[in-house]
């Protein structure tokens, strides 16, 4: 039987390469403050290949994990598939995403470290409920910074939100520069991931407040190698090994949650598995973007990262998975995409929905719009195996539920939902927006 | 470790962090701090692994960095409570 993992993997020391440093923003204060426990860094920063999880963060994940694993036996004959299909389910807790396995533990950090309150930007609101839910916990505050089309199409995330405690802003807001610039300029009014970051990251200037960055920082990453751990002993005690793992990509850490353990034990000499990461036509930064050092968020006052991005300042069309509309991507998943060790594809939202409610009718699961992408990009791979004449095993994230996204789904029954795909024009006027790269940017 | 012997190290470190980082200028000659938030951690962190101690989450939070005076007072204040300083 599978048990809660007691250690984090971690795959830098399996790469066999360095991630591209974090470069220092053009912009600078006189004295620094630190918004990142020295805790996460060292995590970061460790050449150790498995890092302990704390006892307090363990018992806490004890409250949802192991999170099941199940092969969807339903939607294989539905897809009259011969290869076999396993999801392993994140939903199970209330943040209702894989957000929590990371929440908790950063907010674990932060206390330790002394924080009073934390502040976050939310996109579709999975990762403030995660962080209010941690907070909650833990005995901090929170300020959660959501996109204002999401706080209006998902009122009922905000509820949670504020019974754990937690204040919730639409963003943009009047409350910061980075809230009303943005709403003044209006280009953006039902606002973006990239400009709540901004809003969240002002807000932390107060003593004892801290903006906690969310899915994208390498510790989130190695936060969520629990899933992945838990899948490979899961998969090992019913003798089925992946062949294809598949997982939606908004910053990267359900992606690589799932993927690290299992390329981690590929690069040691161990079994192949290709892993593949599915983004929106919407936001298609892997399939679309530039490898490039860019910004997080729109303020400009965080470290520039190197990263697959559409630019900082790409505002991507509206689209009802709002965890899949960020403009970058984590730099270890960058990196990965960069030397080919993951493979990525873009759907148009519709056929996703498609797909979504049949896996819903089929498996009594209904996914979350991010986590549809990838259950869609499963019967993708699954078809195309069986027109290959192949039978394979497929591992799919289904990294939430959708219980509070039913308007989307309403909008794909009332067919009002619109498929939306980043234009050419908007990518290269977001990309021209570039900061200006280091000599050595092409490398690495 | 003297005080002096943790400025010239903190120096030693920051100038292998900005080559790495590719940074045109090196070590500050007037000792202010010209770095972010991370990379500030960072270099705590780095200093750690030489002098193979672990810093206190809380100081390292609640401190506010000017100079690189300000890192030494922090760590020599952490080697004293380890017993392992002699200031100078």
């Amino acid at each position: 039987m599978t048990e809660v993992p007691d250690a984090w993997y971690n795959p830098l020391p399996d790469l066999g390469f360095a991630l591209p440093p974090d470069l220092p923003p053009p912009r600078r204060g006189p004295r620094l403050e630190l918004n990142v426990p020295a805790a996460l860094v060292r995590q970061e920063m460790s050449r150790r290949r498995w890092l302990p999880i704390p006892d307090e963060v363990r018992r806490r994940y004890g409250q949802w994990r192991p999170t099941p694993l199940r092969r969807a036996h339903e939607f294989e004959r539905m897809l009259g598939t011969r290869c076999r299909i396993y999801c392993k389910y994140e939903g199970g807790n209330l943040s209702g995403s894989h957000k929590l396995n990371t929440a908790v533990a950063q907010a674990y950090y932060y206390r330790r470290a002394g924080a009073a309150r934390l502040t976050v930007g939310t996109g579709a609101g999975q990762w403030g409920t995660a962080v209010a839910a941690a907070c909650a916990m833990f005995g901090l505050g929170c300020r959660v910074y959501m996109v204002r089309s999401s706080y209006l199409d998902k009122p009922y995330r905000r509820t949670i939100m504020e019974l754990l405690g937690a204040a919730v802003v639409p963003s943009p807001s009047a409350e910061t520069e980075s809230g009303r610039r943005a709403a003044g300029g209006a280009a953006e009014p039902g606002g973006s991931l990239s400009i709540a970051l901004a809003e969240a990251v002002e807000a932390a200037a107060e003593p004892g407040v801290h903006f906690c960055a969310g899915s994208g920082e390498t510790y989130s990453l190695l936060h969520q190698t629990v899933i992945g751990l838990e899948a490979r002993a899961q998969l090992e005690d019913l003798g089925d090994p992946p062949d294809v793992l598949v997982a939606s990509l908004g910053g990267g850490s359900n992606l690589g949650g799932l993927a690290l353990p299992f390329l981690g034990a590929m690069l040691r000499g161990g079994r192949p598995v290709r892993c593949v990461s599915v983004e929106p036509t919407a936001c298609p930064k892997l399939t679309r973007g530039r490898y490039a050092y860019d910004f997080t968020e729109a303020s400009g006052r965080g470290p520039l990262q190197k990263m697959y991005t559409l630019g900082h300042g790409f505002a991507p069309p509206a689209i009802h998975a709002g965890g899949l509309r960020y403009h970058g991507t984590a730099k270890l998943i960058s990196a990965l995409y960069h030397r080919r060790l993951i493979e990525a594809v873009a759907h148009p939202q519709r056929a996703v929905f498609e797909t979504a409610v049949a896996f819903a009718a089929a498996e009594g699961v209904l996914p979350a719009p991010e986590s549809a992408h990838a259950v869609h990009g499963a019967a993708v791979e699954a078809r195309r195996a069986d027109a290959e004449g192949r039978s394979c095993c497929i591992l799919v994230g289904v990294s939430g539920h959708g219980l509070l996204d039913l308007a989307a789904y309403q909008a794909y029954r009332d067919d009002t939902m619109l498929d939306a795909t980043a234009s050419d024009e908007r990518i290269a006027e977001a990309l021209a927006g570039l900061p200006e790269q280091p000599p050595e940017a092409d490398t690495a | 470790m003297t005080d002096d012997e943790l400025r010239k190290l903190i120096l030693g470190l920051l100038e292998r962090q900005q080559t790495v980082n590719g940074a045109e200028a090196g070590p500050p000659a007037d000792g202010d701090l010209d770095l972010t938030s991370l990379e500030l951690v960072r270099l705590l962190v780095n200093l750690e692994d030489h002098l193979d101690l672990e810093l206190d989450d809380v100081d390292i939070m609640n401190a506010n960095f000017g100079t690189i005076d300000d890192i030494v007072a922090l760590v020599s204040r952490s080697l004293s409570l380890a017993g392992r300083v002699g200031r100078a």
